[in-house]
């Protein structure tokens, strides 16, 4: 049974009473409110994901709840708490949705110390992923998000998990964050994708969740290995390059965008990121507009790494 | 979750060991409030009890092990750092606080959390040691906070210093309390006591005794509740360290009287009684009576503190936590008869608390 | 500075093509490094050596020639190898 099979009613009821329970990857959020208006964009935008009755142990305790009385002469406002954690400042009641999603990362970046932590989006294909990372802006999620609408499987938009163990990445197949104009673009692109409700936030513009497209269900936990790292950088009106990044520049640049985490991790930490970077390829990649990268990644990269083709993988560094 | 349940789990982590899946549901985000999951597993890990621990807590688990470690590599590369700047001085500069525990290999350092490090250095030496500071990559922080908190609490020390490339904290005391609070001791007379770390040369730890009434002073005078009762924990585990050494007991009542510390040490022998379930010395607990106050009536104090000790799950909502918090940072005990009894009786709050 | 450094002990290595990642166990802290950097930095792992031992050692491995602005470069190098605590005193 998924999420999108309970009614509407019963889901709010879920969330006013024992809380929803969603399993991404190894984490287990309950998520508990009586904000009637998160019901219906949170259902939505985790309508493929199961339906736990009752989970013993939770991972991260959320509640979204409606704050008094001040901001209420205005327009409502609502907090997102984890219990035992952090709360957030109030906010208007139509940033509830991009707020919960920014804290349920919040949860993982600022709990989870046992597996390296990268800030980018990861996306596969026969269990070969490609790490998109950069800075905030570099147009991370705008991509990946375009990949997914064009058959690669989304593992991750904004969180990307290392295993230490077996260096496989984890798949949360959670909604993607889209910001300004790339929701109109992204929106553009796929006439069938649920996009949850544009909120206008004071930090980041303009932000809206589309739901993460799913084609094949029985993948949707499967883990995935690190095939390339590639640094995007979106450059309006530019032509597309693509550079090899050395392995060493490339492992800096990730221990960097991985943060406290990495160093937490510490001889674990650098054992996992040079084994992730030891085999895969690392680019620069700067684009101008999404039909060139979407083509880069179904044909020269994919010939590079013998997806969809008879022939072994091929690498580069031989 | 009872408190009694929680408050046995804190005292003794084996206690945790034995918790079902749905108590460590409950357990965790508390004990996650408190900063206590590193002590707690660092706790279970030397009793070899991480083991039968449920996998699904694994992850909070691990990472909780991997925080402490981290924090401990980082300070230890703190305190050699400072030791290379500083050692040149040739004056005591002393580690307080958490480094201090770590360095002199305390059992209370397992699994500890820092957010910066504390020294103490003479008052003479203390535009020297900025100085030195300064030009070893340690840079000042501009000053963000109202004047009334600085004059509060950072006339005991220097603003804090930030090492420019490593991101670390330092705090530099010149003095154990406020300058506002009226009842000073000369800390010429910590430094004296002072010892030194083998390990470390021109580094020094407090003496024993000083080292528990600076514990106890940081709570009780300093008013800082956010970390009660690991404080409570260290005060309890400290003495029970300690009292092996013949004559620790009598020292420290002596040095007590001396620099007037008798009611913060009435006050964490109490706590730690009652949370902790602490066996304190005959001896010391009547020594330290004389130091009950007289005023705060200690049944108000007692509900203050629990609510700012304890998580939120079991006292109330976060706002009555942070409010029990900001009075007793505050309003330093002498202070409160005046400000507090109006405001607690308008919040509703009642001013006896019922026994515990 | 004819004083003598040595690698700090138990240093991690990872090397790609002409450039190398380390990671210090005492301070935590990982660290990129150029091929001369990289090739010094092994130097002092083998043996303590003053700076301009090192540059001698490395104008002949690496084959590079052995004049002032190598010097100046290696004493560079040491200093901030020393303000990472990557190497240490040798007396000590």
């Amino acid at each position: 049974m998924k999420l999108s099979d309970l009614s509407t009613a019963g889901f709010r009821d879920r969330l006013r009473r024992d809380g929803v329970f969603v399993r991404t990857g190894e984490f287990v959020y309950r998520i508990q409110s009586q904000v009637a208006y998160l019901a219906e964009p949170f259902q939505q935008l985790y309508a493929d994901f199961q339906f736990i009755e009752h989970c013993e142990f939770s991972d991260f305790h959320l509640e979204v709840s409606e704050c008094r009385p001040l901001s209420e002469w205005f327009r409502p406002h609502v907090t997102v708490r984890q219990l035992g954690h952090f709360e957030t400042t109030p906010v208007p009641v139509d940033q509830s949705v991009a707020y919960l999603e920014w804290s349920l990362n919040r949860c993982v970046f600022a709990q989870v110390y046992n597996r390296l932590l990268l800030h980018g989006a990861v996306l596969a294909r026969e269990g070969r992923a490609v790490v998109i990372a950069g800075n905030s802006g570099a147009g991370k999620s705008t991509l990946a998000a375009a990949l997914a609408l064009n058959g690669w499987r989304l593992l991750s938009d904004e969180l990307t998990v290392v295993s230490p163990t077996d260096g496989s990445l984890m798949s949360l197949a959670r909604p993607v964050a889209l910001k300004n104009q790339s929701i109109e673009l992204i929106q553009s692109l796929a006439d069938d994708a649920y996009f949850g409700p544009v909120a206008v936030t004071t930090a980041k513009g303009r932000v809206a969740h589309m739901r993460a497209p799913v084609s094949d269900p029985s993948k949707i936990a499967e883990p995935a290995w690190p095939a390339c790292f590639v640094f995007v950088n979106y450059q309006a009106g530019k032509d597309i390059t693509v550079q090899e990044v050395s392995r060493a520049q490339a492992f800096t640049r990730l221990a960097e965008l991985a943060g406290i985490n990495y160093g937490v991790l510490g001889e674990l930490g650098f054992d996992t990121l040079s084994r992730a970077v030891d085999s895969a390829l690392c680019l620069d990649l700067e684009y101008g507009s999404l039909d060139q990268a979407i083509t880069f990644f179904d044909s020269e990269y994919s010939a590079i790494l013998g997806l969809d083709q008879e022939t072994p993988a091929v690498d580069e560094h031989g | 979750m009872d408190k009694a349940l929680f408050l046995r789990a804190v005292r003794d982590p084996a206690h945790a060991a034995g918790f079902t899946l749905p108590q460590w549901d409950e357990f965790l985000p508390m004990a996650h409030q408190l900063g206590m999951m590193p002590r707690l597993v660092a706790r279970l890990e030397t009793l070899g009890l991480l083991e039968p621990l449920p996998e699904q807590v694994g992850t909070h688990v691990e990472s909780a092990l991997l925080l402490g470690r981290r924090h401990e590599q980082l300070v230890r590369w703190e305190a050699k750092q400072l030791q290379q700047a500083l050692g040149g001085l040739g004056i005591p500069v002393v580690l307080l606080k958490g480094a201090a525990y770590l360095l002199s290999g305390l059992n209370i350092a397992h699994g500890r959390m820092y957010s910066d490090v504390d020294i103490l250095v003479p008052k003479a030496a203390l535009a020297d040691v900025e100085s030195t500071l300064l030009a070893h990559g340690w840079t000042q922080q501009e000053e963000t906070e109202g004047q009334e908190q600085y004059y509060r609490r950072w006339l005991h020390e220097l603003l804090p210093l930030i090492h420019e490339r490593r991101r670390s904290k330092l705090d530099v005391h010149h003095n154990m309390l406020p300058a506002i609070d009226k009842r000073q001791f000369d800390p010429a007379l910590l430094l004296a006591d002072a010892r030194p770390l083998e390990d470390h040369r021109g580094l020094y730890v407090l003496s024993p005794t000083d080292m528990v009434l600076h514990n106890v002073v940081h709570l009780f005078r300093n008013g800082d509740y956010r970390r009660a009762l690991r404080d409570l924990l260290d005060f309890q585990q400290m003495l029970e360290q300690f009292s092996e050494q013949p004559g620790f007991n009598r020292h420290l009542l002596e040095r007590a009287k001396q620099l007037d510390l008798l009611t913060p040490c009435y006050l964490a022998a109490r706590y730690a009684g009652r949370y902790l379930d602490a066996q304190i010395a005959p001896e010391l607990l009547q020594g330290f009576a004389a130091g009950r106050p007289a005023w705060p009536p200690v049944a108000l104090l007692d509900r203050l503190v629990e609510l700012a000790s304890f998580p939120t799950q079991l006292t109330g909502s976060p706002t009555v936590r942070r409010w029990a918090l900001w009075l007793l940072e505050r309003y330093p005990l002498h202070l409160l008869r005046k400000s507090i009894v109006p405001k607690l009786e308008r919040l509703g709050i009642p001013t006896a608390a019922p026994r515990f | 500075m004819s004083e003598k450094v040595q690698a700090q002990a138990g240093l991690l290595w990872r090397c790609w093509d002409d450039e190398f990642v380390v990671y210090n166990p005492a301070s935590g802290d990982s660290h990129y490094l150029d091929y001369l950097s990289g090739e010094g930095l092994k130097g002092l792992e083998r043996r303590s050596m003053t700076v301009s031992e090192l540059a001698d050692e490395l104008a002949s491995s690496c084959d590079i020639p052995r004049d002032g602005k190598l010097q100046q470069y290696v004493e560079q190098m040491l200093a901030s190898f020393s303000d990472l605590g990557l190497t240490r005193s040798a007396r000590s």
